[in-house]
């Protein structure tokens, strides 16, 4: 096909084509007007495509490589750091091991105090587990938790039934050099001891109790009742009887005082009296609207005359 | 990222609207791009040389193809032009077995000298001068119509089907004189008279307005050469 060089540029040339198609092609030393055959067309670019297609591309390298990285640290992470199998250690004192699928200690535990002493000076952690419940049973033994030629018992709970054969056998075969007696069973046959929980109690530091409380010691598991009246209690002081108003006395004349609050407790103070000595003068109250400060002054005056008065 | 990258990037991104700007970066770069084709000649490249056309050529189709997603620049203009290179090496390859026009003979002559040339040069340098003068018409005319050659090319169609609508709405512009003399007189397209009339989608028209522009343009009176160029190829020497 012949082709028409429509325009000139640095790096490339405007064709027109004999199907009246314009076209970029390398500028080989063309000149305008002329008529050129085979030239080297430019090519598209599809960019948008490619740039989608690299993106993709991105995503899903990227999608892979994070798919890879987890399922791998997930495997990591379950041979390593996963509880696969526990081993109680049972004499004395209570030890439970977690171990990984290698048979690696994850951490120790255990409730007793004898047990949580050995825990805090022993780190088991990534020790096989034979070599730890030796350790566990050295320790045991030089800290007089049990003594030699004792039984103890490990229960073994496992979801895989060769790994709980292999144990039982490792440690059958490995703790009796210790000059103990082990007994390997499943976990299901493990029943707490029914003293361990007293033990505790036992070795909790008691609290100090006060002395009235000694006494009643016996009596605290019992369903609080209420306590009855007891008779060295000294009687409560009985309120002071009311003094009966005296004839001369002149009571107290409250203040009247304008807000209506307290307008009413005034008139309640002046009622009662009335219903129990008829021979009291109650004293009309002075005018407090005309003379606001003087209804105070027979207040004082009767703290004077009668300092007995309650 | 090399320390002026960002200005690269800037320099590129400006490049791609504006053909001006890329005929000032590719200039800028020439070293650059004579250092990429030096590379592949193992030697370094004449004026002459398609190589370094070539290489020019994949510059400009990198500056096109570029966005910030594929890294650095001039890496990612390097790697073009090497493979540009390799596949015009590849081309010529095929095309060993052929022997140049421009090997020497024993005689130090050669082939091309010995060839009788059937050719009249000076009639084609007419032709040629007859058709410069002719786009150079049809550029300003198409400046007129805020259309450049560049715009032309990129607004081309490249599909078979895309090509024919346009066709037949030229035709229909050719055989009706009344749209073209509406189209010089408005300078506007008038796609929906050329759409109802070719019975052709007017939405296809629109996405090549600028390539019709010109093809209607030629279609007019005055440019008898390139018409010709172009009806060569159609049966019947009709558009």
């Amino acid at each position: 096909m012949k082709y028409v060089v429509m325009e000139c540029h640095t790096a490339y040339a405007v064709l027109m084509d004999e199907d009246s198609r314009f076209v970029k092609a390398a500028n080989l030393n063309y000149e305008v007007g002329q008529t050129v055959e085979n030239p080297m067309l430019m090519e598209s670019f599809k960019q948008t495509k490619t740039a989608k297609l690299i993106t993709i591309k991105r995503i899903i390298a990227a999608a892979a490589c994070l798919a890879i990285l987890s399922s791998s640290g997930y495997i990591y992470y379950r041979m390593n750091f996963k509880t696969y199998s526990t081993v109680l250690i049972s004499s004395e004192s209570d030890i439970r091991m977690a171990l990984n699928k290698k048979g690696e200690v994850l951490y120790l535990e255990s409730n007793d105090l004898s047990g949580k002493k050995i825990i805090k000076t022993y780190d088991a952690k990534g020790k096989d587990k034979v070599t730890a419940a030796n350790d566990i049973l050295k320790k045991e033994l030089e800290d007089g938790v049990i003594s030699s030629g004792d039984t103890v018992e490990l229960y073994i709970k496992t979801d895989d039934s060769v790994n709980y054969d292999a144990y039982k056998s490792e440690f059958e075969k490995e703790i009796p050099r210790l000059n103990l007696n082990v007994k390997v069973h499943g976990m299901e046959d493990y029943k707490k001891p029914e003293n361990n929980t007293e033990k505790e109690q036992k070795e909790e530091p008691s609290k100090p109790v006060p002395p009235h409380e000694k006494e009643n010691e016996d009596k605290l598991p019992e369903k609080p009742v209420k306590p009855e009246l007891d008779e060295n209690i000294a009687n409560p002081p009985t309120p002071p009887k009311p003094v009966k108003p005296d004839e001369n006395v002149e009571l107290p004349q409250p203040p009247k005082v304008e807000s209506p609050i307290t307008e009413k407790p005034i008139e309640d103070i002046h009622k009662k009296p009335e219903l129990k000595n008829d021979n009291i003068q109650i004293p009309t109250p002075p005018n407090v609207t005309d003379k606001k400060y003087e209804a105070e002054k027979p207040h004082t005056q009767l703290h004077q005359k009668n300092p007995t008065l309650p | 990222m090399e320390p002026n990258a960002h200005q690269i990037i800037s320099q590129v991104y400006e490049a791609k609207k504006d053909a001006k700007a890329a005929d000032k970066l590719i200039s800028d770069y020439m070293p650059f791009i004579r250092a990429e084709t030096a590379k592949f000649l193992k030697r370094p490249p004449d004026k002459s040389d398609d190589e370094l056309s070539i290489a020019m050529l994949a510059f400009y189709e990198a500056i096109q193809g570029y966005s910030k997603l594929r890294g650095s620049f001039l890496k990612f203009a390097a790697l073009h032009i090497k493979n540009r290179l390799i596949d015009n090496y590849r081309k010529e390859k095929r095309n060993k077995i052929q022997i140049s026009l421009d090997t020497p003979d024993e005689d130090k002559t050669s082939l091309i000298d010995t060839i009788r040339d059937e050719r009249d040069v000076y009639e084609e340098k007419e032709i040629r001068q007859a058709t410069r003068q002719e786009i150079e018409e049809l550029s300003a005319q198409m400046n007129e119509f805020g259309v450049s050659m560049n715009d032309v090319a990129d607004n081309s169609p490249r599909q078979r089907r895309t090509l024919e609508i346009c066709k037949k709405a030229i035709s229909y512009a050719r055989n009706n004189p009344e749209i073209l003399d509406d189209f010089l007189r408005t300078k506007r397209v008038p796609l929906a008279k050329l759409a109802e009339g070719a019975d052709v989608e007017r939405k296809s028209l629109e996405r090549h307005r600028r390539y019709l522009v010109a093809v209607l343009l030629i279609c007019t009176n005055g440019y008898e050469i390139m018409r010709g160029h172009i009806m060569q190829v159609l049966k019947g020497g009709e558009l």
